[in-house]
């Protein structure tokens, strides 16, 4: 019965990145993942063992995986005042944490990469900050992540949305990101999109800023 | 001439006369037979339909060498509506998958073979013709009349591989041992060896090969166990005698093996071939001699399945390292038990108006009796005098005797976890332990008066409900984010579920319980789900009345029925069918997916969906436990104007493979 009411797996869900850089490279970043539009239809799986092979987890499960997340957060160089919090009534996630340049976010991804796949976790520049041009290259990776994925788990993707809101004490002079805008103060820079759009063309996902000096 | 018109003619009518009836092949000692009347599903379908399908010329290419695109089914000599046996046979020297089909004729078969043999060896033996193929075991073998595949998954200890890790038989060439020493180097460089040919897919390789090549390679490690040197320019090349010895060990293991091949080679030809050449005499006794068999057979049927669980599955290789890998079949078996059925018979009823499936499951007489008790119950007709039905989209309904099942639950469960743990290990001492500690706590009798076993489930609407989410917004220059609530549509499920029950006062207990702890609320008789603390998305009530326990999202229902005045409203023909079977089951699949909108889905997937949505319409499943088996049947309805349901199926499958290439 209630594999029939789950039919159409596509969820509606909401990922936020937002990033505030400081002239130093120094900043703040925070991460929702917020599935409380997709109530109805995770109530009904909680019900479920697993789907599609996977394991449901329980409300316990999810916090300690996300207490354990932060904890390995606050043990990393250069991140502090890490925040983490699951609302298992909303069904959302939020993530947020100091860092003192941007590249310690490199170092956080290659870290959990490297706990998941120790063979295959390759560090990799995502973002960097030199000479106030903020570089970012996460298109290719999130390619590669959805081809990874199997084509019944790809359905989840569908009614997914992306926001990214990066914002900077100076001015930006120019940007390369054609799917991004930049608001009126020219201190902030936006992408809304839903993500199966960002993924066919993944370029969007990537930008190169330059920030007045 | 009139003499040679008439022997011709002759000739071609004893040849049709005495053309072997397939089934007759097929041998006693099988214990899984598909028979598939092509006779019949080609006279529905239409033959030059069947050969003009891609899809199927395409399948039938995979099962017979070519993958050639340019080849057709119509064109290879096959005689597509002669019928097709697929079986399992379990002898003492080997298991194998058989399919045996008919020949139209031989020639263009055997020069379309010819074309398409690979490295297969083709051979004439007595009145047939053999070809081994490359992989080493699969063979074709054919004559005149009819042809067989076999694809062999167990072999005897006598037959066994060279390696006790691989089912190496004997095509497959030793791999050409040509170590490339280079001056710059202090190893050999072995790579090409697993390359090409020798890279090997699940279950489909020889491992015999690796296993050597492992071993010549370990021989070179014993000749290289020099410190490893750091840096490159420091590594010494292999001197002229270290090559020569290496050289002359590598010869050796090559001999030794050839030896060894050659050997067990002409042993296991002999025995594929003596098995072999039994399809090709006449078989006094065969599958048609199992009455087994024979009485699950339908006459009408176009496709038969019969399946029995063989102690002989078990019996050999169980635990043999590389044999696992290939007992695909022996783990279909595995699931089967005294409990689960230990012998299956199932008939496709391709009708002009429906599909029907009939199956029967069969049990031990110990199994049986307890089946007997346990489906001894009728359901009862005051459950159904509490159900509206203006609309059903599902509707589920069994009845079972519940103290007997709980009664036997100790024993069925134990035996069906024994079945699953056999390949572990015996646990027969642990598992009688833990059977006897539950027939010491378990209280059937109390258990049956509590849920004594008629159940209806019906599934009514999806209606469209407000939800509320949580969501954030940005102030105007996106400094700062704010939660804030949102709705929407939700399309959800309206449903009534009812059991019987003897013990409403132990349910009211339970259900007190639940409002203590907040999860419900008890309002005018009946209760009511708190949604704030139940973590489940619809709003549910409940209410126990006059020995029936209903639960329904509908609270104006529950109300009704708590007061005693709610009146059914199940159609006749629907409360026939619950009444007369212990399991019914109908479900509309239509307006089921007609509730599923597929928001999101684009292109070829939602194509796919809508054409399903269209094409579907109801399924009904009956079941009983009747004769010593458990009977059951499902009709799949179709949609209006069909030809009949083998044209429906076939171009069901055809259009959706359409859509796929899109």
């Amino acid at each position: 019965m209630i594999i029939i009411f789950t039919l159409p797996l596509s969820s509606c869900f909401e990922v936020i990145h937002e990033l505030n850089l400081n002239a130093d490279g120094s900043g703040h970043v925070e991460f929702v993942l917020n599935f409380s539009r997709s109530e109805t239809k995770i109530q009904l799986l909680k019900l479920l063992d697993e789907v599609n092979g996977y394991k449901i987890p329980t409300d316990r499960e999810i916090h300690e995986q996300v207490a354990s997340f932060a904890d390995s957060a606050r043990v990393s160089p250069g991140i502090k005042n890490v925040y983490s919090r699951y609302d298992e009534r909303s069904y959302s996630l939020e993530f947020k944490c100091d860092f003192d340049r941007v590249e310690r976010l490199n170092d956080r991804i290659y870290s959990l990469w490297q706990q998941k796949e120790p063979t295959k976790a390759v560090r990799e520049k995502y973002c960097t900050f030199v000479n106030n041009e903020l570089t970012i290259l996460i298109g290719a990776r999130i390619m590669t992540l959805f081809k990874q994925m199997k084509p019944a788990d790809r359905d989840v993707l569908i009614g997914a949305d992306y926001k990214s809101i990066m914002r900077f004490e100076k001015e930006v002079l120019s940007q390369t990101n054609k799917g991004s805008k930049l608001i009126p103060n020219k201190k902030v820079i936006i992408i809304e999109s839903p993500i199966l759009d960002l993924i066919q063309e993944p370029y969007l996902f990537n930008n190169l800023i330059k920030i007045k000096a | 001439m009139k003499k040679l018109a008439l022997i011709t003619l002759n000739f071609l009518f004893i040849s049709q006369v005495f053309a072997q009836n397939l089934e007759e092949l097929v041998p006693l000692s099988s214990n899984f037979v598909l028979s598939v009347d092509t006779k019949k599903i080609c006279e529905k379908i239409g033959k030059e339909k069947i050969y003009q399908s891609v899809p199927f010329n395409t399948f039938i290419r995979e099962l017979i060498l070519n993958k050639n695109p340019e080849v057709q089914l119509k064109n290879v000599g096959i005689q597509l509506d002669r019928g097709m046996e697929i079986f399992y046979n379990i002898t003492p020297s080997m298991h194998y998958l058989g399919i045996l089909y008919g020949i139209e004729d031989e020639s263009i078969f055997e020069s379309y073979i010819n074309e398409n043999k690979r490295d297969g060896q083709l051979e004439k033996i007595g009145n047939f013709k053999l070809l081994y193929l490359a992989s080493n075991d699969e063979i074709i073998a054919w004559n005149k009349d009819h042809a067989i595949y076999v694809k062999v998954e167990y072999l005897s200890s006598d037959l066994k591989p060279l390696s006790s890790k691989s089912d190496s038989y004997w095509y497959r060439q030793y791999p050409e041992l040509d170590p490339k020493a280079s001056t710059n180097s202090n190893s050999y460089d072995f790579d090409y060896y697993q390359q090409g040919d020798y890279s090997c897919d699940e279950g489909a390789c020889d491992e015999g090969d690796y296993s050597e090549i492992e071993m010549a390679y370990e021989v070179v490690e014993e000749i290289t166990e020099e410190p490893v040197q750091e840096t490159p320019e420091s590594i010494e090349p292999f001197t002229a005698e270290e090559l020569e010895e290496m050289h002359v060990k590598l010869e050796k293991i090559k001999a030794e093996y050839e030896e060894k091949r050659i050997e067990r080679n002409a042993v296991l030809k002999a025995a594929y071939q003596n098995e072999i050449s039994t399809y090709f005499s006449v078989m006094d006794v065969n599958i048609l001699s199992n009455s087994a068999f024979t009485k699950g057979k339908k006459a009408e049927s176009d496709v038969y399945l019969w399946l029995s669980k063989d102690a002989m599955s078990f019996e050999y290789g169980w635990n043999d390292f590389y044999y696992p890998r290939k007992r695909f079949y022996r783990d279909l078996m595995s699931g089967l038990n005294a409990f689960v059925g230990q012998e299956l018979s199932a008939n496709l009823f391709l009708k002009a108006d429906k599909i029907t499936l009939e199956t029967a499951l069969k049990y031990n007489e110990e199994v049986t009796q307890l089946y007997e008790e346990i489906y001894s119950s009728k359901f009862s007709k005051k459950l159904l005098k509490q159900v509206r039905a203006d609309q059903i989209l599902w509707i589920s309904s069994v009845s079972l005797n519940s103290e007997r099942l709980w009664h036997h639950y100790p024993s069925i469960y134990a035996n069906i976890i024994e079945s699953q743990l056999r390949k572990e290990g015996d646990f027969s001492e642990e598992i009688a332990v833990v059977v006897d500690f539950f027939e010491i706590m378990m209280d059937e009798k109390a258990l049956g008066d509590l849920v004594t076993g008629d159940m209806l489930f019906v599934l009514k609407s999806f209606n469209e409900t407000e939800v509320k989410y949580t969501t954030y917004e940005y102030n105007e220059d996106y400094s700062e984010r704010t939660e804030i609530e949102g709705t929407r549509i939700e399309k959800l499920p309206q449903f009534v579920g009812l059991f019987s029950t003897n013990n409403g006062e132990y349910i009211e207990r339970i259900m007190n319980l639940a409002v203590k702890h907040e999860l419900f609320m008890r309002t005018n008789g009946y209760y009511e789900s708190n949604t704030k603390s139940l973590d489940f998305p619809m709003h549910l009530g409940f209410a126990v009345k006059n020995g029936i326990a209903m639960m329904s999202t509908d609270l104006y229902e529950i109300k009704a029925f708590s007061e005693g005045k709610l009146s059914g409203s199940m159609p006749k023909d629907l409360q026939s069918k619950i009444l007369k079977n212990q399991g019914y089951n109908m479900i509309n699949i239509q307006e089921i997916m007609k509730a599923f909108p597929y928001d999101g889905y684009e292109g070829k997937t939602l194509a796919s969906y809508e054409y399903i949505r269209n094409n579907l319409r109801t399924v009904e499943v009956f079941a009983n436990f009747t004769n010593g088996a458990f009977e059951s049947s499902i009709d799949i309805t179709l949609p209006e104007n069909q030809k009949n349901s083998a044209d429906f199926v076939w171009n069901f499958v055809h259009d959706l493979v359409e859509i796929d290439k899109q």
